[in-house]
Parts: C-alpha cells; sequence; structure tokens
C-alpha cells in the first residue's frame, strides 16, 4: 500500500522512471561490441553525446546497422574505451568519438573504471541483475533515484509539497533524455553560469599548437591500429551554447587547434562550429541538447557523417 | 552474488523452496552445496576450483594428521597444510603488496629494480575461508576436535553460501554439528530468519548506503583539505557506515540461514556502547577477533609469559589483524592503532582501576564516548586512500591543520552524520547488554509489524547506486 501511495504521489508530481546509468549498465551495452559489424557504429564520449544522439532516429536512416552509445558522462576522455576497442576486440566499423581540445589531451582514467569493470566483474549474475534492475527501474518511478522516498516525504514534511521532478531521464540504452521544459529555470540559469568562466586566465589559455598536440599523442598508436584493421575514426565536437562558444573560441580557434590537430591525427572530423546547421541549437546549461532537438541534431549530423565517411542515408 | 540484489532475492526463493520439498537430509545438503558453489561462481566460475582445492586439501590434512601417530609428522602435515593455504592467501592478496614494498626499498638502498605488478584478481573471500580452515586444521592438530568424517558436510561448511561471502568465520565443530541431523523446517525460526535479514538489509541498503555513503565519498574520494566540521562529519558518517554495512551483512546472513535451519554465530553486540577496547573488540568482528586470540594471541604466549611480552603479543595481533583486512599499511597503522589502546588500556586498567569512580553510571557513559572517540580516529586509516589523505582529516579533526581547509562538507551533510552517530550510538547504549531477540521478544505484534514494512518500504524507495559490502573485499 506504501509503495502505490508512493508511486501515485511521484506520479501526480510529473516524476519518471529513470535508468540507473552504472558501470553494469555500461557493460550490458559493451558486451554487444564484439557482435557489430563493419557497417556499425559506436558513439564515445561524455553526457553531450549520451543527450544529443538519437538510436531511434539513427535506426531510421540506417536499419541494418547497429548503434551503441559507450559515451560515460562525467568521467573524462573516452580514450581508455576506444584503446580497449581496439586491444581486446575485433570490431572494425566507425567510431564516432567526442571530445573537446582539452579531453583529447587527458588520459585519465575515468572511463577504464567502467573498462575493467567489464572485464573482471560483470559476470552472469550481473547481467541478469541489471536485466532485471533494468525492467524494473524503467517500470516504476520509486526506483528512479531522483525520486526517492526520502526525497518526497523530506519534501513533503519540509516544504508541504511534492518534490520537483528531475529534467533527465536515462533510456536502456544508455540515450539521456534532457527536457529543459520541466527543469527549474533559476536554477537551470546558475547552472550555465556556473559553467561559462567570468575572464580568461592563464590557467584556462591553451599552450602552442606544438605543445598541446603533443600530449594528445597516446591517441596516434589506437586509431592507426584500428584503421589498419579497415575501422573507421571520427571525431566530432558537439555543440555548446553560444555564450559558451564565445569563450572557448578564444581558447580554442578551432582553426589553430582542432582542425590541424585533426589533420595530424588522421582521422576525419566534425566541429559543430563549421557547420551552421549543428550550431543553431539552444542549449540552456551550456552543454546539452534539448530532447526535442535531439531527433534533428542527430539527423544533421549523420548527414554529415554520411558525407565523411560515405554512408549512404538509407530511407531517408 | 549479493544480498542487496535482485539475483539474491530469486535465488534465495527457489533455494529455499527445493531446499525444503526434498526428503532427505544428505541430498538436501547435497543440493545446498551445489547452490552455494553457484551463489559464488556467480561472482567469477573458475575460482570454484580455488574453494574445492582448499576444501579437499584441509579435509584430507586434517584426516592425516588425525591418523598420524608420530608428532613429527603431524607436524609435517601441519606446516605443509598451513603453508599451502596462507600461500595461496599470501599470492592472491598480498603478492602484489610484497612486490611494490621490495621495490620501493630495493630502490631507496639504490638497486634499480621495477617489476611489473602482477595482474591479480582477489578471489572474493579468500581471507575468510583461508582462515576457517587453519582453525580446522589447528583444532584437529591440538586435538581440540576430530576431523569430520564427511567430505560433504566439511565442504558445506566452508561454503554454505549465506556466510560465502563475508563471514562471520564459522568454526568447524559448531556447523558440522548442525550437519548430523536434519534441521527441520520451524515457522517460528524461519520468520526470525526473514526479521534478521530484513534487518540486515535495511542497515545495509538504506542507512550505510542511501544516508551515509554519499558523505562519506564526499570527505574521503575528494582531492583537498577538510576543516574541522567536515573532517568529523565524514569520519563519524564511515563509523556509522562501516558498522551497518558490516553488521547488517552479518544480520541478514544468520537471518538466511536460519531461515534454512542452520545457527552462525553472532558477529557484533553493539559495539559502539563498549567501555573501552578489550570491550571494543568483545564487541566488534566478533567471530575474528575470537579467532585471532585463539590461534594468534593465544599460541604466541597470551597474557602468560610477563607485562612486556603480553604488550608485544598484544600488539602483534593487532597489526596482523589489521594487515589481515587489506593489503596496505593504512590498515597495519588501524591495526597498530588498536593494539596501542588494548596495550594502554591494560596499563591504566592497572594503575587506576581499582577506584570506584569507574562504576559510576556517568562515568562509564563517558568512557563509553571516550571509546568511541579514540575508534573513530583508527577508523580514519580504515578508509583514508593514503597516509596524507589521513594524516589531512586527522589534523583536521583535532583542529591543528595549518593549511587552509578546500574541502567543505554542507552544513546539511554535517548534521546527518551527527544525527545518526547520536541514532546509533542510542541504540547500542540501549541495547548493549540485551540480545536483539530479548529486546523484539518485549515488543508488541504490531510495532514489529508497521517496524517491518517502513524498513521493507526504505529499502525498496531508496534506490542508490550499487555498493558492494565493504568486507566484501576481504
Amino acid at each position: 500500500m506504501a509503495l502505490v501511495l508512493n508511486e501515485t504521489l511521484l506520479y501526480a508530481a510529473k516524476h519518471q522512471p529513470s535508468i540507473v546509468d552504472d558501470a553494469d549498465l555500461f557493460c550490458s551495452v559493451y558486451g554487444r561490441v564484439p557482435n557489430l559489424g563493419s557497417k556499425d557504429v559506436i558513439f564515445l564520449g561524455a553526457s553531450r553525446m549520451q543527450t544529443g544522439i538519437d538510436l531511434t532516429t539513427f535506426t531510421q536512416q540506417y536499419p541494418d546497422r547497429q548503434a551503441l552509445i559507450l559515451a560515460q558522462s562525467g568521467l573524462g576522455t573516452s580514450y581508455p574505451v576506444f584503446k580497449d576497442i581496439v586491444e581486446n576486440t575485433n570490431y572494425k566499423g566507425t567510431v564516432v568519438i567526442d571530445e573537446t581540445e582539452a579531453t583529447l589531451a587527458f588520459q585519465d582514467k575515468g572511463q577504464a573504471t567502467s573498462v575493467k569493470h567489464c572485464h573482471h566483474n560483470f559476470s552472469m549474475n550481473r547481467q541478469l541483475n541489471r536485466s532485471m534492475s533494468s525492467w524494473l527501474q524503467s517500470t516504476f518511478v520509486f526506483l528512479n533515484p531522483q525520486s526517492s522516498s526520502f526525497r518526497l516525504w523530506g519534501n513533503l514534511i519540509a516544504e508541504r509539497k511534492l518534490p520537483v521532478p528531475f529534467y533527465t531521464k536515462t533510456l536502456n540504452d544508455r540515450q539521456q533524455l534532457t527536457d529543459y521544459a520541466r527543469a527549474q529555470p533559476q536554477a537551470l540559469k546558475a547552472l550555465a553560469e556556473s559553467r561559462i568562466p567570468k575572464n580568461l586566465t592563464e590557467s584556462n589559455r591553451l599552450p602552442t599548437f606544438d605543445t598541446w598536440f603533443a600530449t594528445t599523442q597516446h591517441w596516434q598508436q589506437p586509431i592507426a591500429k584500428f584503421q589498419r584493421r579497415g575501422g573507421k575514426v571520427i571525431f566530432v565536437r558537439l555543440p555548446v551554447s553560444e555564450e559558451l562558444w564565445q569563450f572557448e573560441r578564444k581558447i580554442y580557434p578551432q582553426e589553430r587547434y582542432w582542425q590541424p590537430g585533426m589533420k595530424q591525427l588522421n582521422v576525419k572530423s566534425i566541429h559543430f562550429a563549421d557547420y551552421p546547421e549543428l550550431s543553431t541549437f539552444k542549449l540552456p546549461d551550456t552543454s546539452h541538447l534539448d530532447l526535442h532537438d535531439k531527433a534533428t541534431f542527430t539527423q544533421r549530423l549523420l548527414a554529415r557523417l554520411s558525407n565523411s565517411l560515405d554512408l549512404p542515408i538509407e530511407n531517408n | 552474488m549479493l544480498f542487496n540484489s535482485y539475483t539474491f532475492a530469486v535465488f534465495f526463493c527457489i533455494v529455499t523452496v527445493i531446499y525444503y520439498t526434498l526428503p532427505h537430509w544428505n541430498i538436501r545438503k547435497i543440493f545446498l552445496l551445489v547452490a552455494s558453489y553457484l551463489f559464488y561462481a556467480a561472482w567469477n566460475p573458475p575460482f570454484i576450483i580455488l574453494i574445492l582445492f582448499s576444501t579437499v586439501l584441509g579435509w584430507w590434512s586434517a584426516r592425516l594428521i588425525d591418523r598420524a601417530i608420530q608428532p613429527v609428522s603431524k607436524r609435517f602435515l601441519l606446516i605443509v597444510s598451513l603453508t599451502i593455504n596462507f600461500g595461496l592467501l599470501g599470492f592472491f592478496k598480498y603478492g602484489n603488496f610484497l612486490v611494490e614494498n621490495i621495490t620501493a626499498l630495493a630502490n631507496t638502498i639504490g638497486v634499480n629494480y621495477n617489476p611489473d605488478r602482477f595482474d591479480i584478481i582477489l578471489p572474493i573471500r579468500i581471507s575468510f575461508y583461508t582462515f576457517e580452515t587453519v582453525s580446522y586444521i589447528l583444532d584437529v592438530y591440538f586435538g581440540k576436535s576430530k576431523a569430520s568424517c564427511s567430505l560433504l558436510d566439511y565442504a558445506l561448511y566452508l561454503a554454505f553460501f549465506p556466510h560465502l561471502v563475508a563471514g562471520p568465520i564459522l568454526r568447524a565443530d559448531d556447523f558440522i554439528q548442525q550437519c548430523d541431523r536434519k534441521q527441520p523446517f520451524v515457522f517460528s525460526n524461519f520468520i526470525w530468519g526473514l526479521i534478521l535479514a530484513v534487518l540486515g538489509l535495511f542497515e545495509k541498503v538504506v542507512v550505510a548506503d542511501g544516508v551515509l555513503a554519499p558523505i562519506v565519498e564526499s570527505l574521503f574520494s575528494a582531492q583537498g583539505i577538510p576543516n574541522f566540521g567536515s573532517a568529523w562529519g565524514g569520519t563519524l558518517a564511515f563509523t556509522g557506515q562501516v558498522f551497518c554495512d558490516f553488521a547488517g551483512y552479518s544480520t541478514c546472513s544468520i537471518g538466511i540461514a536460519l531461515c534454512l535451519g542452520f545457527v552462525l554465530p553472532k558477529n557484533f553486540q553493539f559495539p559502539y556502547a563498549a567501555i573501552g577496547f578489550s570491550d571494543f573488540w568483545r564487541r566488534w568482528h566478533i567471530s575474528l577477533s575470537t579467532w585471532l586470540r585463539d590461534y594468534l594471541y593465544i599460541p604466541l604466549g597470551g597474557n602468560r609469559k610477563g607485562q612486556t611480552r603480553t604488550q608485544i603479543n598484544l600488539m602483534l595481533t593487532m597489526l596482523l589483524g589489521g594487515l589481515w583486512h587489506g593489503a596496505s599499511w593504512t590498515f597495519v597503522v588501524w591495526g597498530g592503532l588498536h593494539g596501542s589502546y588494548l596495550i594502554g588500556e591494560r596499563w591504566l586498567s592497572k594503575s587506576l582501576g581499582h577506584y570506584s569512580i569507574w562504576q559510576q553510571p556517568l562515568v562509564r557513559l563517558l568512557l563509553a564516548l571516550g571509546t568511541f572517540i579514540l575508534v573513530c580516529f583508527t577508523w580514519v586509516f580504515f578508509r583514508a586512500s593514503s597516509f596524507e589523505q589521513a594524516i589531512n582529516i586527522l589534523a583536521a579533526m583535532l583542529n591543528v591543520s595549518n593549511r587552509s581547509a578546500t574541502l567543505l562538507l554542507d552544513s546539511k551533510a554535517i548534521m546527518t552524520a551527527v544525527g545518526m552517530t547520536i541514532a546509533i550510538l542510542f541504540v547500542h547504549w540501549q541495547l548493549k547488554d540485551r540480545t536483539l531477540e530479548e529486546f523484539v521478544a518485549k515488543l508488541p505484534w504490531w510495532v514489529i509489524s508497521v517496524s517491518l514494512a517502513g524498513m521493507l518500504y526504505a529499502i525498496a524507495t531508496l534506490p542508490g547506486e550499487d555498493r558492494s559490502f565493504i568486507y566484501f573485499q576481504f
């Protein structure tokens, strides 16, 4: 009865079920890499990739291809995942990697933890448990960590009102949906302001191209190895808000860093600022696309990817 | 397989139904053994071979020791068996630790020696089943018990799934005796077992993971220098978390075993109400502290060989007890601090213990609080990832840090940690001289029902990150 009441109250406050995006969920998707063919696509990167790519749109465009999202929110560069795909699988399809000039230079191991988890801890038991969790989490709102009973009753007791629902939601295929219409405008504004540095200081200035490029060298060996076996790599710089880009543009002018860097890494790339159709989206928190723009953005990005990688647009 | 997982809930239901449906006791035991191996294999199937090897080795060694007539043969068999058991533990748990320390030592004296680290996966529970095997072999060697005739009973003793992952550390005699006769289905025991399982899960899922773990992580998983309030808030949160996590696991373990008709020993007796450190170790991880007492402290001479030797024995026991928890010097320091506390307590007790003031209720309460605070200091080393971090936190707790604080917990987190600590201390103080059974037996049925419903509701509706039991890694 308490659970029914709990669920009713949460639904009344417009809370939604959401999957917990943990290492097990990552591994359940990562485990599908060995089954992919040369026509399939893997999306790596961080939360911008999870919120920007719409897998339904991808499937509509390429019904005979599979796509996986292996981007990980808030865990730095996707280099460890790419390296593991190159070294521990035979995958030779396309890898689309979302990085920035800053994260390209990182070698932090945040995303390596999840890969290690897949190799050492993701047992059959965990797979089964993850399947059961995913089903339950996609069905019941009370299993959404943002809608816990602590928050529900805490709000009801302290503020005498139901808690405001969180504006993001994770799906079983690791896509994230960001619905800014559900976000509190003031909190969103504060979040956006906190992400845009006030002044250009020495600490956020990049070094010369040569110095910066030297720090991205760790990518070269896995990229070359992957390309030798027929794999295609494309780096994308996903959109940020106009305000943030005005700032970043001063630090990372793409013609001085991104473009020559990609050329020297010998990979195709897409920088959102070079394509008007990719740079017109509103990003209220500075970095993540709204769920209503997700399909359009994906369509436009795929069109660009098709041109770059000789992938015909199917069923379009 | 973790108790706080969906797969375990399904596994437990299936096992319980089939177990009580099977007609013969031996078939039931075989079924439980197979289920236990399946439970262990759910983590990493190849390591089943290791536990099987340990089982066969322990059983045969004990039988051969029991049958050997010559003391020299007995001793030879004992040494071989202990060497293999501790060798396996040493390789899997301390292999890299040894390599790191030898490398550091070599580099310090100017030798250029930089070997690669072993790529070792630590088999879950290896510390627990090694200690169980060793205690069994030593008991047989010293004639305290006879070697078990039944390989099935002995295998079930080591692998019985409710205690398989993180104890309690069982004594062979206590468990194998229960395998002699069929354990009937007793409804009241089954219900009490379920109550304990729910209580244990509540401690783990709600208190340890849901409430305290995020506060602990905001201190111990972050970089920076904490201030006084943050250091105390995070440390108190860990003090509560480590208890609720491990005691929660043990309570679950005891409850699940009871549902299947087996009685496991108590592992905790409200330790944060302890008055002094010997009292603390009579209440904290009882199965480990009694193991260390019986198989390390007493064989070293205990308190029978004079003051100095007693102090050395105490310190050695606690240092090794610390190292048992993990291959890191921070655990050794944790053990060393407890060793120092025990030595200091013995000295104080001898010098000042005869005064009647220590029996005053208020003084006893203050002594318990003093014990608790000193125990909190030790947990900093237990949880910290490095000495630097531990020292920064301790300096902030003692308010002697001369560096400006960069790591600040919000006041809500600190208040939550303090509030939970007060609640835990209150419960421990109230129940310190009673058992949980005695306490629950005096409650009206509706209080028990409402409490259980509340706990189940909180367990179901407080999803957090998947956190393994802290003692899982040992």
